[in-house]
């Protein structure tokens, strides 16, 4: 027994020990000893009780109002003695006003999840369908700190080092054909390590691992009787907890040692871990969710409220978080830094980001607090903070984000850019070029570097790089919303035939236009981003709003694929290629000038003709080439880089610049050759017969390298 | 269901721990104090013999832990014959590398590494 007297109790409420408890850290904390503190904020709750239950049983062994005297401001606390620290589940009941057109929704009936909790019972095993009679669903438990982290610490690579993987914790291994112990989890994922080294990404961004309901809102698709779910997750029950289901020990209570294991296992091999994070809005939904947590614990506090108490909603998702409340400031940073301390998490993508840039009453703010205050906290000083700077209420900020000096950017000019040029519109020649800069017209006035923007063709949001180039239109009927879901400015093209086909000549070009994006992606300045398995020609068969499907629509299908493993080759050795060459890396900025004396620009912009780049509107070709000897001070001197886009259907005839006296062209990649010779590994580049001129296929890219002759 | 456990030193500095039924967050601070008894000697090593342990929870992997952290890495631990759910517990949530799995116990195996 510990004799420490702080720690012995000095009340007896309700038949259980107790004593006052300190005000921080809001939670549940084991303290020496094995009591633990609880501490909850309301501002306008009239009292609070603590509402304790064994795991799952549905009736609470003890309530426990808190004592006048354990309240101090606007925060209840208490500490408990004797909880089983496994076995015991907790929540909240909160009393105060019912007035909804007030701003306030307190119910007693309600047991409530602490916003706070760092585990969260209910969902603990992916699927099983919950017993909706049970008035608490989502259960706090009490987690345990204690992980053996050995050396491990967040690997703290330079962003314009990182290849970025979006992918879904589940959708990764769920398919039979990943051959994986346990499908569809943490350690499932680990099983697949040596598939993304190999690759050669060397950061996964996971799609939302905040405990979230995989069965809010789920319905019967009527057609094809399929169960639809939240799948996705991006609906946050709980901010401080690893979503349960995705463990394979969930059911043991062992989700956040599971996830940390996963995570050690990926900086083990130099792998970093993003998290997109979901702070836009909750799983409560509108004025017809349900109280989970923040409605019944203090609604106006957490949520922007329109007048007559009806909830604002920039998410499309029904409510919004009221993230410049200073009070939900707060659980936002305290939730990132724990992530950040106590996961090792290397950074944190920020889903629907410019809604933290709105005031509470969702005016966009020029000088946001909270995105001030993560870009300059210590705890998350050399975490990566990317924004996705756009949301649904029409606030657009690619560009313009309030960076701070520190944060990226989602770049979806990029993605609409890129999408166009690539299909073969016309006009999109000058402004391609200052995407494959790093968008310097949009970052570099600023003095944000080329490494924030994080580039991308395709993400979690709309078609797969295979679906962009067999599907015209979406196809979303089985998502249960009459195609009415999901975007529809895709800038697709379907080469001619909608969805599947077997047409040798319609295959052979999808398969050239997906290596025609992975090879703009990965020469263009910038944090490349790679959708999960675009690598592998995954098709979601042209819906481009899957959020809702726990299926092969998902998961990534590992079976053996000569198209498939075509574009896996094409992938990988791309990104050997990125890897080789530094020039291509640089978080700089190009100056468009020779600044080492080299004879040549840093890059310099070329068209069908040597030094003639043809920026006119009708133009769809696109060269530049890059000198070897503009590397960042402290790299070593590079290769000389030459690229073409001929997004023209038709062949074209281009006059190749000199390369640097005493090199030679050799071919890294020609996207219209017959595999395996569309690429090659960096090293074993073979020279060009002409030096001088070179014939390129309507729609291909052609990538040469400048080796000693 | 209780948690039966039993310790023998032997003349060599190994400890053996035998743990037989269930493990929990109830009995764990039992085991907790078996270890520490241990960990004071020091051992030249802990065999736990799991063979008849049924269930072993969170609380019970983490006075490994614990155990571990007390003797230091020189100190192995070997885990011997657990059931096969106790054995991926173990491993899935990462406790796998605070020990060493064996099918079965031979002291002079042991003594020689």
């Amino acid at each position: 027994m510990d004799t420490r007297i702080d720690l012995q109790p000095t009340h007896e409420v309700a038949g259980r020990a107790i004593r006052v408890g300190q005000a921080l850290p809001f939670g549940a904390t084991v303290l020496p000893g094995g009591a633990v503190n609880f501490s909850v904020f309301s501002r306008h709750a009239t009292a609070c009780t603590l509402v304790l239950f064994r795991r799952g049983e549905r009736e609470p062994f003890a309530e426990i109002p808190f004592p006048r005297e354990f309240r101090i401001g606007h925060v209840y606390a208490m500490i408990v003695f004797g909880l089983d620290r496994e076995e015991t589940e907790y929540g909240y009941r909160m009393d105060g006003p019912n007035d909804p057109v007030a701003g306030h929704r307190f119910d007693r009936s309600k047991i409530l999840l602490d916003p706070y909790a760092k585990a969260i019972g209910g969902r603990d095993i992916w699927r099983r369908t919950p017993d909706w009679t049970d008035p608490f669903q989502h259960r706090g438990r009490l987690a345990f700190d204690d992980f053996d982290w050995g050396d491990d610490h967040p690997l703290e690579r330079p962003l314009e080092e990182l290849v970025i993987y979006e992918m879904h914790v589940r959708s990764f291994t769920a398919h039979a054909s990943a051959g994986v112990n346990a499908p569809g989890t943490y350690a499932g994922l680990v099983e697949k390590i040596p598939y993304l080294k190999a690759l050669g990404v060397n950061c996964v961004e996971l799609m939302p691992i905040f405990e979230f309901d995989e069965f809010e809102n789920s319905r019967v698709e009527p057609q094809s009787g399929e169960l639809l779910l939240n799948y996705w997750g991006y609906s946050t029950v709980g901010f401080f907890a690893p979503k349960a289901g995705y463990a394979r020990t969930g059911a043991f209570g062992m989700e956040a040692d599971e996830f940390k294991t996963m995570v050690r296992e990926f900086h083990r091999h130099g792998i970093e871990v993003m998290l997109d994070v979901v702070f836009n809005h909750t799983a409560e939904g509108n004025e017809r969710g349900p109280s989970i947590s923040f409605r019944g614990l203090d609604n106006q506090t957490y949520y922007m409220l329109a007048p007559g108490g009806y909830y604002l909603n920039f998410s499309g998702c029904g409510n919004t978080v009221n993230c410049n409340n200073p009070v939900v400031r707060g659980l936002v940073l305290d939730c990132l830094r724990y992530w950040a301390a106590e996961y090792h998490i290397d950074g944190f993508r920020f889903d629907l980001a410019s809604i933290l840039g709105r005031d509470p009453w969702g005016a966009p703010m020029s000088n946001p607090p909270l995105i001030e205050q993560l870009a300059f906290d210590p705890v998350l000083g050399r975490c990566k903070l990317v924004a996705e700077a756009w949301d649904p209420g029409g606030l657009y900020q690619v560009g313009s984000f309030p960076a701070y000096g520190r944060w990226a950017e989602w770049n979806g000019k990029y993605r609409d850019a890129a999408r166009k040029f690539l299909k073969g519109e016309p006009g999109l020649v000058g402004e391609m070029a200052q995407r494959v800069q790093g968008s310097p017209d949009l970052y570099a006035a600023a003095g944000r570097g080329a490494a924030i923007s994080v580039n991308f063709i395709t993400a979690h949001d709309g078609f797969t790089l295979r679906d962009l180039y067999s599907y015209n239109h979406k196809h979303n009927l089985a998502n249960g919303e009459n195609n009415q879901d999901g975007a529809n400015d895709n800038e697709s093209w379907n080469c001619g035939h909608e969805g599947t086909t077997d047409d040798p000549a319609i295959r052979a070009l999808r398969q050239r236009l997906v290596k025609n994006a992975l090879a703009l992606l990965f020469v263009s300045r910038g944090t490349p981003m790679l959708l999960m398995g675009d690598e592998r020609g995954r098709t979601q068969h042209g819906n481009n709003n899957t959020y809702c499907h726990d299926n092969a629509l998902n998961w990534l299908d590992w079976s053996s694929d000569a198209e498939a493993d075509d574009i896996q080759r094409f992938a990988q050795r791309c990104l050997a290629f990125r890897r080789a060459h530094p020039v291509l890396r640089s978080g700089r900025h190009f100056r468009n000038a020779d600044s080492v004396g080299s004879g040549l620009p840093d890059i310099s912009w070329h068209g069908t003709r040597a030094w003639q780049a043809d920026w006119s509107a009708g133009s769809r070709v696109l060269a530049f080439m890059l000198c070897g000897r503009h590397t960042d001070p402290g790299t070593p001197e590079d290769q000389t880089i030459y690229v073409a886009f001929n997004m023209h259907w038709q062949w074209l005839g281009f006059e190749l610049p000199s390369p640097p006296a005493g090199t030679r062209w050799h071919v890294f990649a020609n996207t219209a050759a017959p595999t395996p010779e569309d690429c090659w590994e960096p090293g074993a580049e073979p020279p060009l017969a002409d030096q001088h001129h070179i014939g390129l296929d309507g729609r291909s890219v052609l990538i040469l390298i400048a080796k000693p002759s | 269901m209780n948690l039966s456990l039993t310790t023998e030193t032997s003349e060599h500095g190994i400890v053996t721990i035998t743990l037989t039924g269930h493990l929990n967050a109830a009995n764990a601070p039992e085991f907790q104090r078996a270890l520490e008894q241990a960990a004071a000697l020091p051992p030249v090593a802990l065999v736990l013999l799991l063979a008849e342990l049924e269930y072993m929870s969170s609380a019970g992997l983490r006075v490994i832990l614990f155990g571990k952290q007390k003797m230091g890495p020189k100190v192995r631990i070997y885990a011997v014959a657990p059931r096969e759910d106790v054995r991926e517990t173990i491993r899935l949530s990462g406790f796998h590398h605070a020990l060493t799995f064996l099918d079965a116990y031979d002291a002079t195996l042991i003594e020689l590494t």
